[in-house]
Order: C-alpha cells, then sequence, then structure tokens
C-alpha cells in the first residue's frame, strides 16, 4: 500500500469540515470518523508495508529528481501509531469541548490539518518531506494557539510561538540545503548510508537548532507555556503526540548523524538544563495547563537527556509514554477548567475530586507522571535513569527531578482537588461526556503503554540502534524514594500548610523564572529593533542623496533657465558675439 | 512559425484591445475589452506553456521581420523556457489587475487602457530576442507605470510618479548607454541576443567592466537592488492597486529579467558574479530591517519586494542550474504574491479607508477572506511549502550554496526577519478581534475573484512545480 495514502482520510474530513458552517453538528463526527479511517489505514500499512521506503517524482531539475519520500521504519511505526491512537481520542474529546457556535468548522479544519502534517512528519523519508511536514506543523499550531481571536493573550501568544518556531523553520531549510550540497540526495536512507561530509557538523548544529525550537527547549522553551492560550485539546495534542515530539523524533531518526558530528554532548547538556528550567517553573507556576506545559519541556529534555547518553531505546520508550499521560493530564485540565467556569488559577480551581469518572483516570495519569510501579511512567523514568549510571552529573540531576516531577504533579493534583467552599459555582455535572470517556479511554491506555516496556527494544533492534533497555533495580529503588519523598512533601507544602498561593517568597521568585526569560527575548526583540532603525537612519540618507541629487540638478536648471529671457535682444546680442568669436577664433 | 503566430496574435490582441478600451465610452464596456483581452492572453499563455511542453523546437526559436535593416536591427521574437514562465506570470497579474477595481478611481475607464498598455509591454520585453526591442518595450513599460501612478494614484502620487520617472529615466539611459556599447564592440555590430552571447569574448577587456556595471546598474534600478531603491516605498504605496499590482508583480521582474539575460548573455560577467551575490545579500537584510519601520501595509510590502528582489539576484548569481530556476521561479511566485498582497491591500483600504496597521484591529471579524489571503500571502512570502515561494527558496538556495559553500545559507535567514514582522502584524491587524476597526464597505466581488485567480496560482505553482521544471529541462 502506499504509505502517502494514510494522511488522506484525515485530509479530506478536515476540508470538508470547512463545508459544515450552518450544519455544524456535523463537522465533529465527521472529522473523528476521518481520524478513525486514517488510524485504521496506518494500522494496515504498518504491517504491509512495514521496513519499506517509497518514493514518488515531484520534479526533477538538472538532472536531480526531488522526491516525497516516505518510510514505514520501526520508528515511523512507533510515532505513526501514536498519533494514530491519540488522534481519535482528541477528536472525540473535542467534539465535546468545542461547543462554541460559528467556531467549531474552522477549529476542526486547523486540528484536522495540524494532525494529517503530524502523520506525514511520522511518515517522511526524506528531507523535503519532513520539511514540508514540519513547516506546516509550524503555521497549524500557530493557527491553533491564536485560535480564540477575541482573547486577550491568544494572538500575542501565537505571535510567540510562531516567531520562535520560525527560527527553526529557517534553520532547518538551511540545514537541509547544506547537506543536500553534500550528498546531492535528501534521502535519510542515503544520507545515513553515506561518510561524513565537511558540511555535517554544521548542518547537524542548524537541525539541532529547528529541533529545540519545536521540542520547545533551551533556550527557546517559553513558547510552549504561552501556547497554553490555545483551546484545550489542541494543548492535549501538541503536547503528547504532536508538534512537540516532532524535534525530538527527527533527532532520534537522524541520530548516527549527531553521533558523527560530535553533538551528543550539547543535547545532553541542553536537554539537562531544560529538564532543570522545566521542573522549577512547573513547581511555581499558577497556571493549571501552565504546569503541565512545563512539565512537558521538563519530560522533552529528559528524552534529549536519553538521547545524549545514547539511551536510543529509553528515549524511545519515554517518548511513548508520556504521550499517553500528558494527553490524559491536559484533557482532564480542560474538564476541570469547564467545571470551574474556564479558571485558569490553580489556587481558585477547587473540587476535582468529586466526579468520579474525572478524578480516578486523572490519578492513574498522575502516578505514572509521578513515576510509580507498575505504571508506564515508571519504565520510562527508570530507563532514563539506569541509562545515566554512565554519567554522575546527570544521575544526580535526575534524581532531583524524580523527587520534583512527583512534588510538583502531587501538588497540581492537591491543590485543585480542594474541597470547594459552598458559596462557589463549581458544577462538575456540566462537564460535556465525550470529554469525560475519552479521559477514561486515555486512563486505560497510561495502563496499557507498560506493555511498550517489554516489546520496544526488540521491536527497535532492525534499525540499527543500540537497542539495550535495562532497568536496574537499585536505580529503581532510588527512583522509588524519591518519588515517594516528593508526594511526602508535596503534601507537607500544599496540603497540610493550606497555602493560598497570595504569599511569593524568593524561592518562588528563583524557580519561576519565566519571566526572566521572556525578559531577555523582549530585549533582544529590542535589539532588533533598534538595529533597524539604525538601518533606517541610512536608508533616509540613501533617499536625501538622492532627492538633493535632484535637487541639484533642478538648481542647475533653474539657473541656466535665465539665459533664456525671451528678449530678441539678448539674443541678437549673443549671436554677433558669438560670430564675432568665430571669427576671432579662425584668424588666430 | 507557431510561435510567431501565438505572439503576434498575443501583441494584436492587446494592441486592439488597448485602443478599444482607450475609445470606447463607459466604464462597464471598456473593462469588459479589458478583462476579455486579457483572458484570452491569458488562456494563449497557457496554450503556448502547453505547446513548450509537447513541441519541440516550440523554444528557443527565433520569427523576425527586417526593420532598420541596413543597421542590423530586426524585430524579432523568441520564446525561450524562462521567458514563458514570465509571459505566463505577466498574463496571470495582469488578468488579476483588469479583474481589481480601487475604490476611489473606480468608474474611471481610463485606467484599462494602461493596464492593456503596460501588459503589451511586458509581453514584449519578454519574448524580445534582442536589445534593440528590449529597450523599446522596456520604455513603454516605464510610460505605463508613471501614467498609471500620476493619473490614478493617491496621496503625493504626483510626486512618487516623478521619483519613478527620474529613476526609470536614469536606468533606461544607462540601459542604453549599455546597449550601444555592446552594439559597436561586437565585431558585426548586432543587437541580437543570441549572436552577442556567443560573441561576448570579442567585446575589448577594457570595456567589459564599464558594459556589466551600466547594464547592472539599470537593472538594479528596476529590480530594485540596495541602494537603488528608493523609488519604490512612494511608487508602490501611492500607485492604484491595479498599479501596484503590476508595477511590483511585473515591472520589477523587467528588471530581474534582464540580470538574467546579463548574466546569460556576457561570460565575463561570472566574474563580477560574486559582488552581485553580495550585493544581493546586503539588500535582502537590507529591506528586511527598513521593512520593520513601517506601518502601511503597502510600504511593509513593498519593502518586501525588494527582499525577495535581492533573493532573486542571489539566485542569479550563483550561476548555476539550480540558481538561475530558482530565480525565475521567484521571478514568478513572487510576482503572484505581490499581486495578492496589493490586492489585498487594495481591498482592505476599500473595506476600512485605511491601510495603517497602527489604526486597523480585527480584520478577520468583518473581511475574512482578506485576512486569511493575506495569511497566505505572508506564507508564500516566507517560503512556507505548499506556495509557489517554496521551491523558489529550495532551488535558489541550494544553487548558492554549491558555488558560495555555507555562506550561500546566510541570505535564507533575511526572509526570517521578514517573517517576524509580518506574523507582528497579522497579530496586530488581522487575526485579533477583542477590539475591531469599522467596516465602511463591502469588499466589492470582483476583488474577492482576484484574490481567488492569484492564491490558486500560488498554490497550484507550489503543488505542481513539475510543470514549470520541466520546461527548464527542455
Amino acid at each position: 500500500m502506499l504509505t502517502l495514502l494514510v494522511i488522506v482520510p484525515l485530509l479530506a474530513a478536515s476540508f470538508l469540515a470547512l463545508l459544515t458552517y450552518g450544519r455544524e453538528k456535523y463537522t465533529g463526527p465527521l472529522v473523528l470518523t476521518g481520524s478513525i479511517i486514517t488510524s485504521l489505514m496506518i494500522l494496515y500499512a504498518s504491517i504491509s508495508s512495514f521496513g519499506k521506503v517509497q518514493q514518488l517524482n515531484w520534479f526533477s531539475i538538472s538532472g536531480y529528481t526531488i522526491h516525497i519520500t516516505t518510510q514505514l521504519l520501526p520508528l515511523n511505526v512507533v510515532l505513526s501509531l501514536l498519533i494514530g491512537i491519540i488522534t481519535p481520542l482528541i477528536m472525540f474529546y473535542s467534539m465535546g469541548y468545542m461547543e462554541y457556535k460559528g467556531e467549531r468548522p474552522r477549529f476542526f479544519f486547523e486540528i484536522g490539518l495540524f494532525a494529517a502534517s503530524m502523520l506525514l512528519f511520522a511518515i517522511s523519508g526524506n528531507f523535503i518531506t519532513m520539511f514540508i511536514a514540519w513547516e506546516l506543523l509550524g503555521i497549524t499550531s500557530y493557527l491553533l494557539i491564536g485560535f480564540w481571536y477575541k482573547k486577550d493573550k491568544a494572538p500575542y501568544a501565537a505571535r510567540k510561538s510562531i516567531s520562535t518556531i520560525i527560527i527553526g523553520d529557517f534553520a532547518m531549510l538551511a540545514a537541509m540545503l547544506i547537506i543536500w550540497s553534500s550528498y546531492h540526495t535528501f534521502s535519510f536512507s542515503n544520507i545515513l548510508a553515506s561518510p561524513v561530509s565537511a558540511y555535517l557538523p554544521i548542518a547537524m548544529l542548524l537541525v539541532l537548532v529547528a529541533c529545540f525550537t519545536k521540542s520547545a527547549q533551551f533556550p527557546f522553551h517559553e513558547w510552549l507555556s504561552d501556547a497554553m492560550e490555545g483551546p484545550t485539546p489542541v494543548s492535549a495534542f501538541l503536547h503528547s503526540s504532536t508538534m512537540v515530539k516532532a524535534g525530538v523524533f527527527l533527532v532520534l531518526v537522524l541520530f548516527p548523524l549527531f553521533m558523527k558530528a560530535g553533538l551528543s554532548e550539547l543535547i545532553l547538556v541542553i536537554g539537562l538544563i531544560s529538564v532543570i528550567l522545566g521542573a522549577s517553573n512547573a513547581i511555581s507556576s499558577h497556571h493549571i495547563k501552565k504546569i503541565l506545559a512545563y512539565s512537558t519541556i521538563e519530560d522533552l529534555g529528559l528524552m534529549f537527556v536519553a538521547i545524549g547518553l545514547h539511551a536510543i531505546v529509553a528515549a524511545v520508550l519515554f517518548f511513548i509514554v508520556q504521550a499517553f499521560y500528558k494527553a490524559l493530564l491536559f484533557m482532564s485540565a480542560g474538564s476541570i477548567m469547564r467545571a470551574n467556569n474556564e479558571e485558569e488559577d490553580i489556587y481558585k480551581i477547587y473540587g476535582s475530586a468529586k466526579r468520579k469518572l474525572l478524578y480516578v483516570p486523572m490519578l492513574i495519569g498522575v502516578l505514572s507522571i509521578a513515576g510509580i510501579f507498575p505504571l508506564s511512567g515508571f519504565f520510562g523514568k527508570a530507563a532514563i535513569d539506569t541509562a545515566a549510571t554512565s554519567n554522575i552529573y546527570a544521575y544526580i540531576i535526575l534524581v532531583a527531578i524524580d523527587f520534583a516531577t512527583s512534588a510538583y504533579i502531587f501538588r497540581w493534583l492537591f491543590i485543585h482537588s480542594r474541597k470547594p467552599s459552598k458559596s462557589s459555582n463549581v458544577d462538575y455535572s456540566k462537564i460535556p461526556k465525550s470529554m469525560i470517556y475519552a479521559g477514561v479511554i486515555t486512563s486505560v491506555l497510561v495502563i496499557l503503554a507498560a506493555i511498550a516496556f517489554f516489546n520496544i527494544g526488540g521491536f527497535l533492534s532492525s534499525q540499527a540502534y543500540r537497542s539495550i533497555l535495562s532497568i536496574s533495580v537499585i536505580d529503581s529503588a532510588i527512583e522509588t524514594v524519591a518519588v515517594a519523598l516528593g508526594i511526602i512533601a508535596s503534601y507537607m507544602l500544599f496540603v497540610r500548610a493550606k497555602p493560598t498561593g497570595e504569599i511569593k517568597t524568593k524561592a518562588y521568585y528563583i524557580l519561576f523564572n519565566s519571566p526572566i526569560v521572556n525578559a531577555a527575548y523582549m530585549y533582544m526583540s529590542k535589539a532588533i529593533i533598534y538595529f533597524a532603525e539604525g538601518i533606517n537612519v541610512i536608508d533616509e540618507l540613501i533617499y536625501g542623496f538622492f532627492a538633493s541629487g535632484g535637487e541639484g540638478l533642478v538648481s542647475i536648471s533653474s539657473q541656466l533657465r535665465k539665459i533664456v529671457t525671451g528678449d530678441s535682444n539678448n539674443y541678437l546680442i549673443a549671436f554677433v558675439a558669438g560670430i564675432i568669436l568665430i571669427i576671432l577664433l579662425l584668424l588666430v | 512559425m507557431i510561435v510567431f503566430l501565438i505572439f503576434f496574435i498575443m501583441l494584436a490582441i492587446l494592441g486592439i484591445a488597448g485602443v478599444a478600451s482607450a475609445l470606447s465610452r463607459s466604464y462597464s464596456r471598456s473593462k469588459g475589452i479589458a478583462i476579455t483581452s486579457a483572458g484570452i492572453i491569458l488562456l494563449l499563455a497557457l496554450y503556448s506553456i502547453f505547446l513548450a511542453l509537447s513541441t519541440k523546437g516550440f523554444l528557443g526559436s527565433t520569427e523576425s521581420i527586417a526593420y532598420i535593416s541596413q543597421f542590423g536591427i530586426y524585430l524579432s521574437f523568441s520564446a525561450t523556457q524562462f521567458s514563458i514562465i514570465l509571459v505566463l506570470l505577466a498574463s496571470i497579474v495582469s488578468f488579476a489587475a483588469t479583474v481589481a477595481v480601487s475604490s476611489k478611481f473606480e468608474n474611471n475607464k481610463n485606467i484599462y487602457p494602461l493596464i492593456i498598455l503596460f501588459e503589451f509591454s511586458a509581453m514584449g520585453l519578454f519574448l524580445s530576442a534582442n536589445l534593440f526591442i528590449f529597450y523599446i518595450f522596456w520604455d513603454i513599460g516605464v510610460l505605463a507605470s508613471y501614467f498609471l501612478i500620476s493619473s490614478f494614484g493617491k496621496g503625493e502620487n504626483k510626486h512618487a510618479a516623478n521619483t519613478f520617472l527620474i529613476y526609470s529615466i536614469f536606468a533606461s539611459a544607462v540601459l542604453l548607454f549599455g546597449i550601444m556599447l555592446i552594439y559597436f564592440y561586437t565585431p558585426v555590430h548586432s543587437f541580437d541576443i543570441r549572436y552577442i552571447a556567443s560573441h561576448s569574448y570579442m567585446i575589448p577587456l577594457a570595456l567589459r567592466g564599464t558594459i556589466f556595471i551600466l547594464l547592472f546598474i539599470a537593472f538594479m534600478v528596476k529590480m530594485p537592488i540596495f541602494p537603488f531603491h528608493s523609488w519604490i516605498a512612494d511608487a508602490y504605496s501611492d500607485a492604484p492597486t491595479q498599479g501596484s499590482m503590476l508595477i511590483s508583480g511585473v515591472l520589477s521582474k523587467f528588471g530581474a529579467y534582464g540580470m538574467l539575460l546579463l548574466f546569460s548573455m556576457m561570460a565575463f560577467s561570472y566574474g563580477f558574479a560574486k559582488y552581485a551575490f553580495v550585493l544581493g545579500a546586503v539588500s535582502a537584510f537590507y529591506s528586511a530591517f527598513v521593512v520593520m519601520r513601517y506601518k502601511d501595509l503597502k510600504k511593509i510590502i513593498a519593502y518586501s519586494s525588494m527582499l525577495e528582489s535581492g533573493i532573486i539576484l542571489v539566485g542569479i548569481s550563483s550561476l548555476n542550474a539550480f540558481g538561475t530556476a530558482g530565480a525565475v521561479y521567484l521571478m514568478l511566485a513572487h510576482g503572484l504574491v505581490m499581486a495578492l498582497m496589493f490586492a489585498v491591500i487594495g481591498g482592505i483600504e476599500i473595506s476600512y479607508g485605511s491601510r495603517n496597521i497602527a489604526v486597523l484591529k480585527g480584520i478577520v471579524k468583518d473581511s475574512v477572506g482578506s485576512a486569511y489571503s493575506f495569511l497566505v500571502g505572508t506564507f508564500a512570502s516566507t517560503g512556507v511549502p505548499l506556495t509557489a515561494g517554496f521551491i523558489a527558496d529550495v532551488l535558489i538556495f541550494i544553487g548558492a550554496i554549491d558555488t558560495y559553500g555555507l555562506y550561500g545559507a546566510i541570505p535564507i535567514f533575511s526572509i526570517m526577519l521578514l517573517g517576524f514582522y509580518m506574523y507582528y502584524a497579522i497579530n496586530k491587524s488581522f487575526l485579533s478581534t477583542k477590539e475591531s476597526s469599522d467596516s465602511i464597505a463591502k469588499l466589492p466581488r470582483q476583488m474577492a475573484f482576484t484574490y481567488a485567480i492569484a492564491l490558486s496560482a500560488i498554490f497550484a505553482f507550489g503543488i505542481f512545480p513539475f510543470v514549470v521544471t520541466s520546461l527548464f529541462g527542455l
């Protein structure tokens, strides 16, 4: 089967969604159906075309042909199955979430396109196909983040995300073309098989910058927390299987090239920095979704740490399990916000424990992200911890992060599950059913994802990476102790102490450092603006230069014009004088 | 013979249409004639693309009539794989321009003969096979644009038109001087482009630099390239909607096409290529920064047009198949994008009476079509895949990196700078509806049709690039 066809149903459904203005009850089911057909096709393709690389000619020039290439190697199968599972869930969730009249078709169109571009990314087998998907992801996420045009901050958040992302887009374009000029091919498999070229390190560095922008790593991480301005299904989607996973995935696919370029230490260091920044902001933020967003930065950082430590399989395992629990947590956050009148400040949200069908799945998600045996999150974390034993600094940081993760996620849970006062108008019965059930299904998947631990090593072995995946008992024990301490600390600080979120200590300002990063961005854009002003002065000078040149000509003309008096006497005198002059000249 | 037939039919139709619409009494009849003839020309241009793809020997064959044969002056026309694409561009943009309307002079019929005259000059210029004809059509284009700006523009349009004219006359004079030098220093005095190309090595060494610089400056003014760009800010912004579409979409391609011709005609210009590359890159970055200080949408788009011209020069100066093909592709893509953008700005001006992003707010609320068309235009000018701009960028920068190594990749980031500002403008004025400006008029249906023409062309050339690239292979 032609692998490229898998995106067609989803794409068709999302374009058809645009035709449903006025008949909006059909929009959701339409796109849901499209996404389910796509999922079934992914399943079929990953069996029938497994391991195949397929090429379609796109255009050819000066003897070279540019292909649209798709491949279904193990990694591609992992990501496309992940998308295939999560997309219908998100669509299902959105059917309940998107109750706003007049906005549905646009929303489902954009999110359908977003899912389709991620799927194209997952199956892409060369740089050009990947880049098409990469940019489409960028612009569809831009549209989705800025979806609420009416909101105060949404357009700003959208602009921030696109401004960060186009840095990556152009870095990627440059990298891709530099690689072309060395290898004269865009195909991943051909490039991976070729010897190192002189430009490879710089090209891979640019690819890495692009991956860091997409995957929200330091110093490009701040757009992700602002992206929370978008609708919640988008957050759930963006943080689990799409968009932010794109960067990590590309690094995984091209990992041998990064090794050859000697960039794995850089990946490790940036990953560690991002992990620390993510965790510290997550523990101090007050925004129900931003806590999860910072947690995503941390999760992605952990994946990069694993890649930097050459523990590819551990990274892939974490890649898979993180998708499920993060989708689940965002879905829960959206439901809670719906019940609390779209309140975002976690200290003003109450009573999430009231609706058991909401609370129990969410608890599964929380336990999984904290890393408690035998939930899927545990395997992911313990595998990375075990891999880090080779590097003592990384190991210490990771154990501290295990502690911090369980502390902040339980803080998140404890605070919004407080009992509401009687006067508050919290209403958990108004959450649409599809939002609840999507969460329930996802929580089952969170539990089932643990199976991945037992299969992933063997599954990936054919892609020739180091496929060893081990979890040592000691590291698991250390991890579990850290997590338990985190839960205790969280209980002491956020349940016993009954915080109101009003008091902000020094520690808060150290931990919550995102304003500093934002200020740094601000200064950078100001610097560009100042530079632009300087250039503009030059521009005015050039304009003035040419204008004064013109004025000079005009003034010469106005001087010369004085000769033309129109008086025939003057002309006659000049004429005679001229003749006399000529005669004199001839005589001499 | 077929080339001859098609292009003379084209030119004849344009000529007749121009006269007819000039003479016709009413606005609607004049507009009708203009739309019909531009439509026929568009169909003919598409047909000639089809012929070029299917018939061998269609491209490159020259048809000529003796004009002043004792001086070696012929009226000769030929289509090359590059010029036929620009003919297509000119016909699409002109068709879009005849369909478009501008608010203030909606009822002025005299704009249509000028649009047709402009299209006539573009067709003639892109199909000319000798420099004599090239120069004639070049000046006809200047004249048509001058009157478009001065008679139908707004604001300080007289000033803008004069600035434009002074720059253009300067360019024309320099160009004529250069052409004359070439004519006198080729062994058999000739204007024929192909003859000059094969005999350029016989031009005396001492004159080569002079000839190159003269022609280069002439084309630089038209493209425009830093530092001869000051006319665009005024000319693009004070021209009527149709005028801006034509001047930025097609007239600036006169310069770009000339530049291409210069590098393909004069083998000795290869030595100057690296300076041209640096100039193109500087121009691109320069305009990316200058654009950040403007709030007037037309000025923003004018400088983004200058940026693309810089990138075109980068492509041409790479001197390889990729760079050249990419430059032509960008001429096509950029012409279409400019047509779209200026049409959208015209539409916004009709709807809101302003085009200042400091004032405009929430355009998406009342003018959905304009807002999203502008967004797509931004995607296309920043080279997002599936728009024509992407193919162009890929080809150009492959070429530039092949020739100039890693330096070739640097100009890519000027487009990124443009992107920052464009998205700023979009989120400020288009896609945020917390506050929104009052819409004073509905978008005329013709404008929506104009958007549709440009949009469909932008996507068509982005998704099906093989139509154009297979022409390059011929």
